[in-house]
């Protein structure tokens, strides 16, 4: 653990690169896009994001072949007013395999997502309005994401952090016209600012507790120097800086009880749920739960909170996606659902499958939600899958991807997500004596339901009898289009197989867990790993067991899609007409909406009319007497500075008066 | 005491080298006039002549820094008897501050020229040969003025640098306005050097010696008496004279408003910068004076810029604004004076004298954006009232934009230049109040004083931005030149405030060690037994 500077490591002198390539296309084609570029404007974006995503893999080759690695490495970049006291604005990289797992995760899906929406951004050809707005929000938004995995301090995390906020904001109201838009936008920025609230007090906590433990030119909100001293801190400390910034998780990542933005968050364009609210933005807060795992270590309290909360919220989105209609909205709650997922694995201890399953997760579900996407662009705009159906003919290839990324949701063996999941159940069952296999029953249960619900969207869209709306001319996606899909379906089945041992016994005989990619993480991970240490692939037969329970429960929902929408219809119709109320309950999101509105909203909203009132009545008059003296002041002062050059004379012999009298009295 | 030496002397060839920048200066003044004898009158000939020369000065300053950094700091000395001149890091500093500024000074003057309208033009245009001479003579005046600790070379000095700027006050002679504030100036200029030199042969009669080091260490020896106070009071009415301190600032908005622009512009960073130099010398040389001139130049610079920001509050005018607004930087910068910290040695960077050259870097920076972004509204519409300012960031957002940036640094708001120059200038406050308490009260004045400023600064931002007309205003389309070094001066800050602020005290840091060659005269005894 130790600060140094980048000349030490060649390959790392591209970091800054990373976040710089994609800004500067942004700010590029955010000024002069509108007037050069326009229907070019994916090109200095696309170069940008390919740029950062070549740097990535330096950085995380360098990290996995050549640096002696110890822990959390902080590189220092820049300091702002360097030789001072306040040393605590600094900008610098934390550079480690967490760092390079998720840097190449954010850049390799950003490229695709950017190569996507050069033709998903047009119709029949032309672009859309705002074309190269969106590119430049795009570059933004990979630049503050970078900067936020990159980060070295806990201030410059909270930079990007409230960046990638800001860039979900503008992309969820990108159509800022239509008045769902903008409602979506404004309700994901106002519920991240309560999480935020949270995650800025609680590093405001680490400064204020970490720096009387540290040296006088130890930056205190220093990873590095955070992580060494949180140890001496009383556990109540701990406690209360670990629950404060799950706060920010828990908004960023959108569990249970601040999930409700994510849902809406669908308004934005496609390519935008796909990145920002699918694959990288809503994982920053598993990332820093993941970062902070010593300050967490220290904390039972908080891991278990962070494990229930996951847990609970993994089951209910669940729950919710089974009455929904809107395929992106399925999606949507099927994001929750899985971050839930990952925060039991934070919880239990497996913060290594955590993040492994934040990786297959990005590429399955940035395939299902493209290819979602793509459906849409086919359907002139139609999300409802009770309106269409059948479309396995006429969309062939987005058939095909999209049942490839169900699949691997779904944890149908041999694919990304089943064996990423099937870990994170495992380790919840080893957990805690009686919370363990509480934890990992719920787990199991919402791996069901997922199953049921992926393919209940797969048999509703795609099988069936073809129902076409009107006057939609259903076409293939264009190459642009093709090309991600096709990539990211093949990423969705091999990405997984960076995580196992292929061929060293175990499941099915062939497939050993704990494989490169944890060898990868660990080092970071370890110390807040319980269970990481004893699943080497020599013990446990319990676990295989596991992995084949889990195969036959995904088979098992799968199954019961299958009978319930493809063979017998009525069935399904039939549950919603028995018991309308449970149906309608589920599908309004189980009121956590009205919840939040009667126990947040309205309380604060009732503060704010006193906040008002106290600031219109009380402050502004303090204000306003407070200006009375300057103006009063200025009144008298402009009559002496009227012109007349006796007036001025007089006043500066005065003055010159006051001055001896002052000089002699000082004395 | 050492006597003056009465016979003639002429400087030797190697010491008149250390002033070379101001023998070039000369010869550029010569050349001024000079050459349109040969070539013919020409406005823009002018400006090219004075501007070459100019930027010789300011490399052979480069140079002469260089060897003053490499050699011991000397100046120009008769044998045997303290400097008239000094050659030091600290003159070198502001010598290339006031070359670098006359520069930027100079190339505005040339935007002028186009920039108007070609009426305007004509007339502005006549006498640029005057201009010229006028200017680079100020110029000269106040290069002398940071270089010397020699009373008869400092009155020489000031008046050199405040004759030529009567002058240019009035210099389009057939405006009414200018005319006034010339004469306002004149007669200013005039009662503030009588009581200067008063003051200076109080303490001539009372020490028999014209060197500052030499007073101040017989001052020490217990030679202080009422006469001497006095005689130092005198010499400070004069500097404060030149910057503008309260109670003699009065000429400062009379003669913004009456100058051209470029006139303005340079009185309102070269006076004030020649000035404070001054008075940092004088201070230090004068050691730790049982405190009664740290508290004058205290409660001077608290009264200058309070009543500078109170003044500037309903003000209509732009440029007066900016006088008032120069007033009270001055004032701030007034307060790095009344920090007595000497450095531990006389290797160490002095923090007061640091923060006063990081503050006037910033300083030029940003005032010269805003005053060059007036000049570009003056010179389309005809006048700097605040109502041409209107809706400015629609009509011209490339120039309202940066002038807004240099307003912002000008408050002092992070991430800008200002900002850190504030900082700092707070950080040596702050290390000179573990000293003394009464420190205190000029940090709390300065956060205050920045309070206040915030108003009329941000009622420009807020004509330019905020306010919409019922009726559009047209689009304005200012001089190319002026919007490049508006921007210019705006990127300059915000580098000056972020990836360059480490840089930027390091070079201040570095011209602020070894203040000055004599030795330093630390007295005991107080300034009126």
């Amino acid at each position: 653990m130790m600060v140094r500077g980048f000349q030490d490591f060649g390959m790392l002198k591209v970091a800054p690169l990373i976040p710089l390539a994609p800004l500067i296309a942004s700010v590029l084609v955010g000024t002069t896009g509108h007037r050069f570029s326009r229907g070019a404007s994916h090109w200095p974006v696309l170069i940008g994001v390919a740029l950062a995503l070549v740097g990535s893999v330096m950085v995380a080759g360098t990290v996995y072949f050549e640096l002696p690695y110890e822990y959390a490495d902080t590189y220092r970049l820049y300091e702002w007013i360097a030789p001072t006291l306040v040393t605590s604005f600094t900008v610098s990289f934390c550079i480690d395999p967490l760092t390079g797992v998720m840097l190449l995760t954010v850049c390799a899906i950003s490229l695709l997502v950017v190569i996507y929406s050069r033709d998903s951004m047009r119709h029949h050809g032309h672009p859309e309005r705002g074309y190269e707005r969106f590119f430049a929000f795009l570059g933004l938004f990979v630049f503050a994401m970078c900067t936020l995995v990159l980060a070295g301090n806990f201030l410059l995390l909270f930079l990007g952090w409230e960046a990638v906020g800001l860039c979900s904001y503008l992309m969820i109201g990108f159509h800022y016209d239509r008045p769902a838009a903008a409602s979506a936008a404004r309700k994901a920025f106002l519920v991240n600012r309560v999480g935020d609230f949270g995650f800025g007090l609680g590093i405001l906590c680490i400064y204020l507790w970490i720096s009387p433990l540290t040296n006088a030119w130890d930056n205190p909100l220093d990873y590095a120097v955070v992580f060494a001293r949180v140890g001496d801190l009383a556990p109540w400390q701990c406690t209360t800086i670990a629950l404060l910034l799950f706060c920010g998780a828990i908004g960023k990542s959108a569990q249970l009880p601040l999930h409700v933005w994510l849902p809406e968050a669908v308004e934005g364009p496609a390519p935008v749920s796909a990145l920002i609210h699918a694959a990288t933005m809503v994982t920053a807060g598993v990332y820093m739960v993941a970062r902070c795992g010593p300050i967490f270590a220290q904390s039972p309290v908080a891991l278990g909170g962070v494990a229930v909360i996951g847990a609970v919220t993994a089951i209910l989105a669940a729950t919710i996606a089974l009455a929904q209609y809107d395929m992106k909205r399925i999606l949507a709650y099927s994001t929750i659902s899985q971050l839930g997922f990952m925060f039991v694995g934070l919880g239990v201890g497996a913060a290594d499958s955590a993040v492994f399953h934040l990786y297959t997760h990005a590429f399955f579900k940035a395939l299902l939600f493209l290819g979602a996407g793509s459906v849409m662009h086919a359907m002139g705009g139609q999300m409802d899958v009770r309106e269409f159906g059948g479309l396995r003919r006429v969309l062939p290839v987005t058939y095909a991807t999209f049942l490839v990324g169900g699949m691997a949701m779904a944890g149908v063996p041999f694919l990304s997500g089943f064996f990423s999941e099937n870990e994170l159940i495992h380790a919840a069952f080893g957990f805690h004596a009686w919370l363990g296999p509480m934890l990992g029953g719920l787990a199991l249960l919402t791996a069901l339901l997922t199953a049921f619900y992926t393919f209940r969207m797969v048999f509703l869209a795609f099988h069936g009898p073809q129902r076409i709306p009107d006057g939609v001319d259903v076409r293939e996606p264009g190459r642009w289009m093709r090309v991600p899909l096709l990539l990211l379906a093949v990423g969705a089945v091999v990405a997984g197989y960076a995580g196992v041992h292929p061929g060293l016994g175990g499941f099915a005989g062939v497939i050993a867990p704990n494989g490169s990619f944890h060898e990868y993480v660990r080092p970071v991970l370890s110390p807040n790993t319980t269970v990481g240490a004893d699943a080497s692939p020599a013990v446990g037969h319990g676990r295989y067991l596991l992995m084949y329970v889990s195969a036959v429960v995904a088979l098992l929902g799968i199954a019961a899609a299958y009978v319930l929408y493809v063979r017998r219809r009525a069935w399904a119709d039939a549950v919603p007409a028995a018991m309308p109320t449970a149906h309608q309950w589920v599908h309004d999101s189980c009121y956590v909406d009205e919840v939040n509105e009667a126990v947040v909203v309205r309380p604060l909203r009732r503060a704010g009319v006193l906040c008002y009132a106290t600031d219109n009545f009380v402050i502004d008059g303090f204000l306003w007497l407070i200006t009375v003296v300057p103006r009063i002041a200025a009144f008298f002062l402009r009559e002496l500075q009227g012109g007349s050059l006796q007036g001025y004379g007089l006043t500066m012999t005065v003055g010159l008066l006051v001055i001896l009298v002052v000089a002699l009295l000082a004395n | 005491m050492t006597e003056l030496t009465t016979e003639f002397w002429f400087p030797p060839a190697g010491q008149l080298g250390w002033f070379a920048p101001e023998l070039a200066l000369i010869a550029t003044i010569v050349a001024v006039v000079a050459v349109p004898i040969i070539l013919g009158r020409r406005a823009r000939l002018s400006a090219c002549v004075a501007l070459l020369g100019v930027v010789a000065a300011l490399l052979l300053t480069g140079d002469v820094g260089r060897r003053v950094a490499e050699e011991a700091a000397a100046g120009l000395a008769p044998p045997g008897a303290p400097p008239m001149l000094i050659a030091d890091n600290f003159a070198v500093f502001f010598k290339a501050f006031l070359l670098l500024f006359l520069t930027l000074v100079t190339v505005l003057w040339l935007f002028g020229l186009t920039g108007r309208r070609p009426a305007l033009a004509r007339r502005f245009a006549a006498h640029s040969v005057e201009f010229f001479v006028l200017l680079l003579g100020s110029a000269l005046g106040m290069m002398v003025m940071v270089s010397t600790l020699n009373l008869l070379m400092i009155i020489l000095a000031i008046e050199l640098a405040s004759l030529p700027s009567y002058a240019l006050a009035g210099y389009d002679k057939r405006d009414p306005a200018g005319a006034e504030a010339s004469l306002k100036y004149v007669l200013f200029g005039a009662v503030t050097a009588a009581i200067t030199l008063y003051g200076v042969s109080l303490l001539y009669g009372a020490f028999g010696t014209l060197d500052i080091p030499t007073i101040a260490a017989a001052m020490a020896g217990g030679g202080a008496g009422v006469g001497a106070a006095l005689g130092l009071l005198g010499l400070c009415v004069g500097i404060g004279f030149k910057i503008s301190a309260v109670p003699f600032h009065f000429w400062c908005p009379d003669v913004f408003e009456g100058a051209t622009i470029e006139v303005a512009t340079w009185l309102s960073v070269a006076s004030k910068a020649a000035g404070l130099g001054l008075l940092l010398r004088v201070v230090t040389a004068m050691g730790s004076l049982d405190d009664a001139l740290a508290i004058t130049v205290g409660i001077v610079a608290t009264a200058t810029c309070t009543l500078a920001n109170f003044a500037a509050y309903r003000q209509q005018n732009v440029k007066r604004i900016l006088a008032y607004s120069s007033i009270a930087h001055a004032g701030y910068m007034l307060m790095a004076a009344a920090v007595f910290v000497p450095a531990a040695s006389e290797a160490e960077p002095n923090l007061a004298a640091s923060a006063l050259l990081l503050y006037l870097l910033t300083y030029l920076f940003m005032n010269f954006g805003v005053f060059a972004a007036t000049a570009c509204v003056e010179w389309e519409t005809g006048s700097s009232a605040l109502s041409n300012f209107i809706g400015l960031g629609r009509r011209a957002p490339w120039l309202a934009v940066p002038m807004a940036v240099c307003l912002l640094s000008l408050v002092g708001l992070p991430p800008l230049g200002g900002f850190l120059a504030k900082w700092w200038l707070l950080v040596a406050l702050g290390s000179g109040a573990a000293e003394h308490d009464r420190l205190w009260g000029l940090v709390l004045v300065l956060v205050l004083n920045t309070l206040f400023s915030l108003y009329y600064y941000l009622r420009i931002i807020y004509m330019m931005f905020l306010r919409t007309e019922w009726s559009r205003p047209a689009p304005l389309a200012p001089h190319v030149g002026g919007l490049v070094l508006v921007n210019a001066c705006a990127v300059v800050l915000l580098l000056f405030g972020t990836l360059g602020a480490r840089a930027v005290k390091l070079l201040a840091d570095e011209y602020a060690v070894h203040l000055y060659a004599a030795p330093l005269a630390r007295a005991a005894a107080a300034l009126v037994p």
